[in-house]
């Protein structure tokens, strides 16, 4: 796998690029700002084009939603490329901003997950993949928010429970093995949930996307 | 004259010589009453009120003269008038009818208006300059004495109802010579009436009101008597003789108003001191310049009047005395030039200055009652505007306090996320990468203990950088900071945030420093790159701007103080957060139900909140009856 990196803290990239190339994903283009990022990826050969693009929410010049702003550029002109956004701070208001206006190949994570080799790859994979990956921090912190909205009341705590794992990025297996409940009532749940989100018919990974990007849509103000 | 003597002398110095000589005007009066009364004296017993009526013309003119002897702005009247006085008592001695009485009677009527004209015009200017004023004078020198002796020449004193007996110059009385001649005498009379009206007319606009309310009574009496008495002189044959014609009455209470002009204006003064003490008592508080300024120009009843204040401090601080900025009201024909006449302080320090016409200034007595009275309203409105000054620099230097507390703490902020927490997290990578490297059970022990200490350590810092300063609000704006806030209270709040900008349509871009200058803090609030974008972000952003970080950040404490206390001190269970945008201040209202009994006490968190909004120039107020809930209302100008 190769990726981009974007982020004004030069330690913090040299640490990270360390980390992935021991993990084999080749740091292809590093950047300090979005700018210098979006010039680099516009010299790019195709053969070098990344599959995914780590991004630092909080960079110059603004030092408040840079890389959000990058993203939003990057997955409008690039709709199939990978976005990881780094942040310090679990910033739901963010997640909901991004998740609400791109289905996939989106991720969200703390930066302090750079301590688990496992779950940066992880999220690297799955957001190469078109899926989606939240931070559990910031997905507990969307659950608070959603705990207080009204739309909420129409799934049941298990259900709730079961999206807000479908939205870490989690199979039916994980979610089971988390709930400590069998892969079949994890499908029940499941279905239950698209029923009541009135999701139609399509392939059930885009369903379990739409699902959570429904939930985030419902939650967070639309930008 | 005046210029610098006044300029020079305080308002104690100069009260001396300004007061009327009333002994000796008294003494005058009484003898020119009793000369009056002697020269009528055959027509005493017959005409009482009448002989009265002249004397008192003759006294009042005499006593005005001498009383006004001293005064600045009078004095050249002062002869004329004393001089006409008597010209007018001796004009009835004729009723004698004997000797040269009759004659002197005669020539001391037309003197009369000679002196008492020739006084007007030399008023306030002194001597007669112009040539059209001299040919006046040398029209009305030969239309009156002149004439007249030529007319005694060519009459017999019969003609005027003498005895025959008297003493006149009759070198060839001719009816038809004197008939024609009296004709033009008495037209050339009314060519001199005319002439002199439309010459004092031009003066008196030149004069400021108060002397024009002295002169334009004088110059109509003067005028109602002459067109009365050329009247007489043509529909009577006989004005004179052993009696006083009833005819000429209307001249002498015409010429009362003369004396009576001046003792209004003596009245006026005293009431001019009366009536600034009563103004300046009962203005509006507080004492301002333009309040001083309204009360001069009520009591001197001229709308030119200035005053202003020295050493600059005042509105109109530093103006020069020429009066370039006083509002000419079009009354001052001399063009733009103004007195400045000082005022000073109980002390003797320079105040300000008075600022009036130049014909103003010559009435000595109204401008001292004027500047007198102005000084302690005007040391008032100094010590106000000295303390109005104290009290806003008070005011700018604990609001520039408050926003660098504010600045460093979010530099604060951001140096522990660019520093520690970054560095942090490089090790937490360099850890993990680590782990990956070994199968040493005790080596990935000891270095999941480390990663446990780390994450806590990257917690705890965290935790701080948010104590110390939200990122939210910098990153995100008030909205999301308060959503973020809520989240983590075991509270019910609604959040009522529709008449705030959001912050999604409207991304913080206060703190955007210039692209080609890396050190942040000194870029923070600068303010000029805010609606400049950098082209890559241009297309994502919508710039509406917000209040600046220093109201917001205040708006948030006290949001983040009001729910503290409903937590911790109200038991509340439920909270509404209201923030409004509303002109240029920014409302925020939070309602609990808790048991209510919240007061900003000394150590605790509204105060501190509190002092925040209030040294951002804007209100707490805290309405919190027991078992009542608490309401918190805090209004934060938005500069």
């Amino acid at each position: 796998m190769r990726v981009a990196l974007a982020d004004d803290s030069a330690l913090f990239r040299n640490g990270l690029t360390l980390l992935l190339d021991g993990a084999g994903v080749q740091v292809g283009i590093q950047a300090g700002d979005g700018d210098e990022l979006l010039a680099r990826l516009a010299r790019c050969p195709a053969e070098q084009w990344p599959d995914v693009v780590i991004l630092d929410i909080r960079m110059p010049p603004t030092f408040s939603d840079e890389g959000l702003v990058v993203a939003e550029r990057l997955k409008r002109a690039h709709p199939a490329l990978g976005v990881l956004l780094l942040s310090t701070y679990a910033l739901t208001g963010y997640a909901g901003r991004l998740f609400g206006t791109h289905a996939g190949g989106l991720g969200y994570l703390l930066k302090d997950r750079v301590d688990d080799v496992d779950a940066l790859t992880d999220a690297l994979e799955r957001v190469a993949a078109g899926r989606l990956a939240i931070d559990e921090e910031i997905v507990a912190g969307l659950l608070a928010h959603r705990r207080k909205a009204s739309e909420l009341e129409i799934l049941s705590a298990r259900e709730r429970s079961v999206v807000a794992l479908m939205a870490e990025g989690r199979s039916n297996q994980g979610i089971g093995a988390r709930l400590n409940l069998s892969p079949k009532t994890i499908e029940n749940h499941i279905a239950s949930i698209f029923a009541k989100l009135g999701l139609s018919n399509t392939s059930d990974d885009n369903r379990r996307v739409l699902a959570v990007v429904a939930w985030l849509r419902a939650t967070i103000p639309a930008g | 004259m005046a210029r610098d003597d006044l300029a020079a002398a305080g308002p104690v110095a100069r009260r001396r010589g300004s007061r009327p000589p009333w002994g000796l005007a008294g003494a005058a009066g009484v003898v020119t009453a009793a000369l009056a009364l002697a020269a009528q004296w055959p027509a005493v017993r017959p005409d009482p009120a009448y002989a009265a009526v002249n004397a008192a013309v003759a006294v009042g003119f005499v006593v005005t003269g001498v009383a006004t002897s001293r005064e600045e702005s009078f004095a050249q009247l002062s002869v004329p008038l004393v001089e006409a006085g008597v010209l007018w008592g001796l004009g009835w001695i004729g009723v004698w009818n004997t000797g040269i009485l009759p004659l002197l009677a005669y020539e001391s009527g037309a003197l009369f208006w000679i002196v008492i004209g020739l006084g007007m015009l030399r008023y306030p200017r002194g001597l007669v300059r112009q040539q059209r004023e001299r040919s006046l004078i040398t029209l009305s020198v030969v239309a009156l004495p002149v004439s007249s002796f030529i007319l005694a020449a060519v009459s017999r004193p019969a003609w005027y109802g003498y005895d025959a007996g008297v003493i006149w110059p009759a070198l060839w009385p001719n009816r038809d010579l004197f008939n024609l001649l009296r004709g033009i005498t008495v037209a050339s009379f009314v060519v001199v009436t005319v002439w002199f009206a439309t010459e004092m007319r031009a003066r008196l606009a030149a004069l400021y009101p108060l002397q024009r309310q002295v002169i334009a009574p004088v110059v109509i009496a003067l005028i109602i008597a002459a067109v009365v008495s050329t009247a007489c002189s043509l529909t009577l044959i006989a004005p004179g003789g052993g009696t006083l014609s009833l005819a000429y009455l209307p001249s002498s209470i015409a010429l009362l108003i003369v004396p009576a002009a001046f003792v209004s204006v003596g009245m006026r003064r005293r009431g001019t001191r009366d009536r600034m003490v009563r103004l300046l008592a009962r203005q509006a508080r507080p004492t301002t310049i333009e309040s001083v300024r309204a009360v001069l120009r009520e009591a001197l009843r001229d709308p030119t009047v200035d005053v202003v204040l020295d050493g600059g401090t005042g509105p109109d601080g530093g103006t020069g005395p020429d009066g370039g900025t006083g509002p000419d009201g079009g009354t001052g024909p001399d063009g733009g030039e103004r007195f400045a006449l000082p005022v000073r302080a109980g002390d003797g320090s320079p105040l300000g200055r008075v600022i009036v016409h130049p014909s103003m200034a010559r009435d000595r007595a109204l401008v001292e009652i004027a500047v007198a009275a102005t000084g302690p309203a005007l040391e008032n409105v100094r010590l106000r505007e000295q303390l109005r000054d104290q009290l806003d620099e008070l005011h700018a230097s604990r609001f520039r306090l408050v926003e660098h507390g504010m600045r460093e703490r979010r530099r604060m902020e951001r140096d522990l996320h660019d520093g520690a927490q970054q560095r942090l997290l490089a090790l937490s990578a360099r850890l993990s990468l680590a782990r990956a490297a070994t199968q040493d059970p005790d080596t990935l022990a000891a270095l999941a203990l480390a990663r446990d200490e780390l994450r806590t350590a990257l917690k705890e810092l965290r935790e701080l950088a948010r104590g110390i300063h939200p990122p939210v609000l910098s990153q995100a704006g008030l909205v999301a900071a308060v959503e973020a806030l809520c989240e983590s209270l075991p509270l019910e709040v609604r959040l009522d945030l529709a008449g705030y900008d959001h912050p999604e349509r409207d991304r913080p871009e206060r703190d955007r420093p210039e692209r080609d200058r890396p050190e942040r803090d000194q870029a923070e609030h600068d303010q000029a790159e805010h609606d400049k974008l950098p082209d890559s972000a241009a297309g994502a952003v919508l710039a509406r701007r917000r209040p600046n970080q220093t109201t917001e950040t205040a708006a948030y404490l006290t949001i983040q103080e009001a729910l503290a206390n409903a937590v911790a001190h109200a038991d509340a269970t439920t909270a509404t957060v209201v923030v409004r945008q509303e002109g240029e201040t920014l409302l925020v209202r939070i309602d609990d139900d808790g048991k209510g009994g919240a007061a900003p006490s000394p150590a605790g968190g509204l105060i501190g909140a509190a002092d925040w909004v209030g040294s951002l120039g804007g209100e707490f107020h805290v309405d919190s009856p027991a078992g009542g809930g608490t309401r918190i209302i805090a209004r934060i100008p938005c500069e």
